[in-house]
């Protein structure tokens, strides 16, 4: 028996659904997120609108940063000789202006006798890194690549 | 605040959100994938910590 049913197409999205989630922004725009959200976290995210996970991720990185420091973790600075701080610094700058209100503002620079110091150094690596994630992320979103 | 256990499974919790959050859009999704992330990284944990269980512990390491 000949299958007389028509195939299923999906759905065609409606012009202004399809314009709204691939249509890229500007080039000055889609700079302007990305250098927000790496300034603050989340902020990036809000600047293209998307406020609800703005708000989360956000909050998310705020925490783990107040975790790592509550927990005295190592807030990296390169080190003549010893390569691999550059890298987790770079890492840590993930997070931006929290780094250098860290460093600079507060003074924190954790302590290694801590009892918490590489369980803090992983929350604060995470933050910087998640934050780099978000960076890329808002890239994704301004140059319509991302819904 | 300083059990190793409670600090893995805080740890885990806000890497499930944040992944969950920027990789899924629909509440269902979104649950899927956070608990496969949680439980991968609370049971994967515990797994390596029973596999290590056999091994005696070094010496403690010096404070510089």
């Amino acid at each position: 028996m000949a299958d007389t049913a028509s195939p299923e197409v999906p759905p065609a999205p409606s012009p202004s659904q399809d314009a709204q989630a691939a249509q890229p922004l500007p080039a000055a725009q889609a700079v302007m997120a990305v250098a927000l959200a790496w300034l603050v976290p989340g902020l990036g995210h809000l600047y293209l609108k998307r406020v609800a996970r703005g708000v989360i991720f956000f909050l998310l990185v705020i925490v783990a940063i107040g975790i790592g420091c509550g927990l005295q973790g190592n807030l990296y600075r390169p080190m003549q000789g010893q390569w691999l701080t550059y890298l987790a610094t770079f890492g840590e700058i993930g997070m931006g202006v929290p780094y250098f209100v860290l460093r600079y503002g507060l003074r924190y620079e954790g302590q290694q006798e801590a009892a918490g110091f590489e369980y803090g150094t992983a929350f604060l690596l995470t933050a910087g890194l998640m934050n780099l994630l978000l960076v890329l992320d808002a890239w994704d979103i301004a140059s319509g690549q991302k819904e | 605040m300083l059990s190793h256990f409670l600090l893995m499974v805080v740890y885990a919790l806000l890497v499930s959100l944040f992944f969950t959050t920027l990789w899924r859009r629909e509440r269902r999704a979104q649950i899927v994938l956070f608990l496969q992330l949680f439980l991968g990284m609370v049971g994967g944990g515990l797994i390596v910590a029973w596999l290590m269980y056999p091994f005696p512990p070094g010496p403690p390491a010096p404070i510089p």
